[in-house]
């Protein structure tokens, strides 16, 4: 099956043909089922308006059903390399920083080379922290953790640290400084995040598996969301591990030769890098101009431009990131990711570019502007019923009986049910196919595996219309050329309050109520329809302080909480004993580091 | 390709056993200062050229993207 795990050539055009065919065939049929049921009372405008609405927003959905059922269809399939040859390459991996706590992020680099070490391989890998922090207090926090980081380890001439004196550029520019200044000393480049960690063996096998094709420019790992607490995070774990190889595993299968690179966990080799990826500042001022926010997808493009292979190996275990612990930082978080993507509208066109690179930028765009078709489609329809014009229940003059248009209302159920089914099902097929092969076995077993697909359903169900709201929210502020920034990352304890989620979600309330008032007005016959989104608008301050809450269900367990990856345990270890050995942060750190963790309506 | 008989020699000091109780700012500063080996990163062509001189060009047949000038 290696022919279709990795497809090349004609097989993967014609994969590719396929998924693409199978989501327009979805996302059709949703048009002319929709255009039935509007001619039943005659087919106004607004109708065909409403139809096209449905079809972008039908196609949309269809695309990552059928990337999910294509990734359902085969195994993750690792390269075949000689684990036993020896490493020649020196490779630097990456620690970039900005305003981080050190003790978090240093102990990190502390517990990745005590992996390294117990590997008892003799490769030559260094770190490098890449510190864009600007607060000065914090800076200096960092130099003293660096100091005890390097003494612990025994690493001098193995540990370096560098701070920016400008962060030019951002993390792009914090990595191409390292290139220009320090590139040709290493063959490999393992670029990180603050909070990412990765077991030794794992970093040894992307080393190896880059050093034996040389035409490869970048492996991408898949992550796994670690140490997830409250109900959100935990959510959000539970989909990236469970659901989220199989959808990679399609993605993977569609990739070819331009695969992606998500900023990190990911490794490059540093000549293909600084050939390929120079990054200039776009033309104009922030949010569409200005330096390239979501620079990884542009790089990735790069690479491949240059003819360099960018490659997901979604095989690899043992590369762990963390994530939001409420929907206030993840909306923070999305806010940049939304400006990045919107970007990405002026680089589509750039020369030389793959066609599925740019395929890529589109579906990055994509991804933020569909709620706005959405959000059209309800309110056209909404206000479809003030243009309709008074049944005729009497076309034929001098006939005394009455005639009743035809009710399509069937057609409108089969589509809204269709539309579930493309949410619903790829889910509940992977949760089948997970009790098959026995992979359920590390997230509690198969019934278990059910009821946590069950219950991440209906959390997703009832958070997606305010996680959409704030995503519509953060297409607008960059239409309207409102330039979000670069705000730290919170990391860690980020319970909120139900006065907290109402100062950040008072707006989503205001329009969620006025939805349903005005939908009672103007078309009462799909209040029932609306409220499953009007609802959640409704309780979006509730449901944001609930889903920050510690969670403590069996519900959603993940294997990292079944058995500690070795690194994980690694690291509270070396983090248990650092806490100690440095007193609690200082104002600084908490002002910076966690003020706007206690500040929601400023995210 | 990347031979490691290629790469640029890695400051001695880069190289040095830990001496003993060097400061933080020493050791930022000193030893572990990052390497020196430079490499060249040139400026890519991100957006699309879209001069007439440049339409033409490519036109004709000859290719415009890569680095940016």
């Amino acid at each position: 099956m290696d022919w279709l795990a990795r497809p090349r050539g004609a097989t993967l055009i014609a994969l590719r043909a396929l998924a693409l065919g199978l989501a327009a065939m979805a996302g059709l049929g949703a048009f002319v089922l929709f255009l039935q049921f509007g001619e039943a009372d005659g087919l106004q405008t607004l109708d065909v308006v409403r139809a096209v609405l449905i079809l972008i927003s039908t196609l949309w959905l269809a695309w990552g059903a059928v990337q999910a059922l294509i990734g359902l269809t085969t195994l993750p399939n690792p390269p075949r390399i000689d684990p036993s040859k020896p490493i020649e390459g020196r490779t630097a991996v990456l620690v970039p920083v900005y305003n981080e706590d050190p003790i978090s992020t240093f102990s990190r680099v502390a517990a990745m080379d005590a992996s390294l070490d117990a590997t008892g391989d003799a490769a030559r890998v260094d770190f490098a922290i890449l510190s864009d922090t600007r607060n000065e207090e914090i800076a200096a926090r960092e130099a003293a953790v660096f100091a005890h980081l390097v003494e612990e380890r025994d690493a001098v001439g193995r540990f370096f640290y560098r701070r920016r004196l400008n962060n030019i550029g951002k993390k792009a520019g914090n990595i191409e400084d390292f290139m220009t200044r320090s590139g040709g000393a290493y063959d490999y480049a393992l670029i990180l995040d603050a909070d990412s960690l990765m077991e030794g063996e794992t970093i040894l096998t992307m080393i190896r598996r880059i050093e034996a094709e040389p035409d490869i420019g970048l492996l991408q790992s898949l992550p796994r969301v670690i140490r997830g607490r409250s109900r959100f995070a935990r959510a959000m774990q539970f989909s990236a591990a469970f659901f989220s190889p199989v959808f990679a595993r399609g993605l993977a299968m569609l990739q070819g030769r331009t695969g992606p690179f998500w900023g990190h966990n990911a490794i490059v080799r540093t000549r293909a890098f600084a050939e390929s990826c120079g990054l200039p500042a776009l033309r104009g001022q922030p949010p569409f101009g200005g330096h390239v926010m979501s620079h990884d997808y542009v790089e990735a493009a790069l690479l491949a431009r240059k003819g360099w292979r960018v490659r997901l190996d979604d095989d690899l275990e043992g590369s762990f990131e963390e994530g939001p612990e409420n929907i206030i930082d993840h909306a923070k978080r999305d806010r940049r990711w939304c400006q990045g993507n919107l970007q990405h509208a002026r680089i589509i066109g750039a020369p030389g570019l793959c066609g599925w690179s740019r395929f890529v930028f589109a579906q990055g765009i994509m991804a933020y502007i569909a709620p706005l078709f959405w959000l059209g489609f309800i309110a056209a329809s909404v206000a479809a019923p003030l243009f309709v014009p008074a049944p005729d229940y009497f076309p034929e003059p001098y006939w005394p009986f009455p005639y009743f248009p035809p009710s399509e209302a069937s057609k409108a159920i089969g589509l809204a049910i269709g539309i579930f089914g493309l949410l619903l099902v790829p889910k509940l097929l992977i949760a089948g196919r997970a009790a098959l092969l026995g992979h359920a076995r590390n997230f509690g077993g198969p019934t278990m595996g059910f009821a946590s697909t069950l219950a991440e359903l209906a959390f997703s169900s009832l958070t997606a219309p305010v996680l959409l709201a704030f995503a519509t929210r953060s297409v607008c502020q960059v239409v309207l050329g409102r330039d979000g920034g670069w705000p730290t990352n919170n990391r860690g304890d980020g319970r909120l309050s139900v006065n907290e989620g109402f100062a950040a979600s008072w707006w989503i309330v205001a329009i969620g109520l006025g939805g349903l008032v005005l939908t009672y007005i103007f078309s009462p016959g799909l209040l029932l329809w609306l409220l499953p989104v009007g609802l959640p608008m409704l309780a979006a301050p509730w449901l944001i302080s609930w889903s920050s809450q510690t969670s403590r269900s069996a519900l959603m367990t993940v294997p990292s909480e079944v058995e500690l990856p070795p690194v994980v345990a690694l690291h509270n270890r070396i983090l248990s004993r650092w806490d100690n050995a440095f007193p609690a942060p200082d104002a600084a750190l908490s002002s910076d580091s966690s003020d706007s963790r206690r500040s929601p309506a400023h995210a | 390709m990347t031979s490691t008989s290629m790469l640029p020699t890695v400051p001695a000091t880069a190289d040095t056993t830990r001496p003993q109780r060097l400061t933080p700012e020493m050791l930022i500063y000193g030893p572990c200062a990052l390497p020196s080996a430079p490499m060249a990163m040139p400026a890519q062509q991100i957006e699309p050229d879209l001069r007439l001189s440049t339409r033409l060009a490519r036109l004709l047949g000859r290719r415009t993207f890569g680095e940016s000038s």
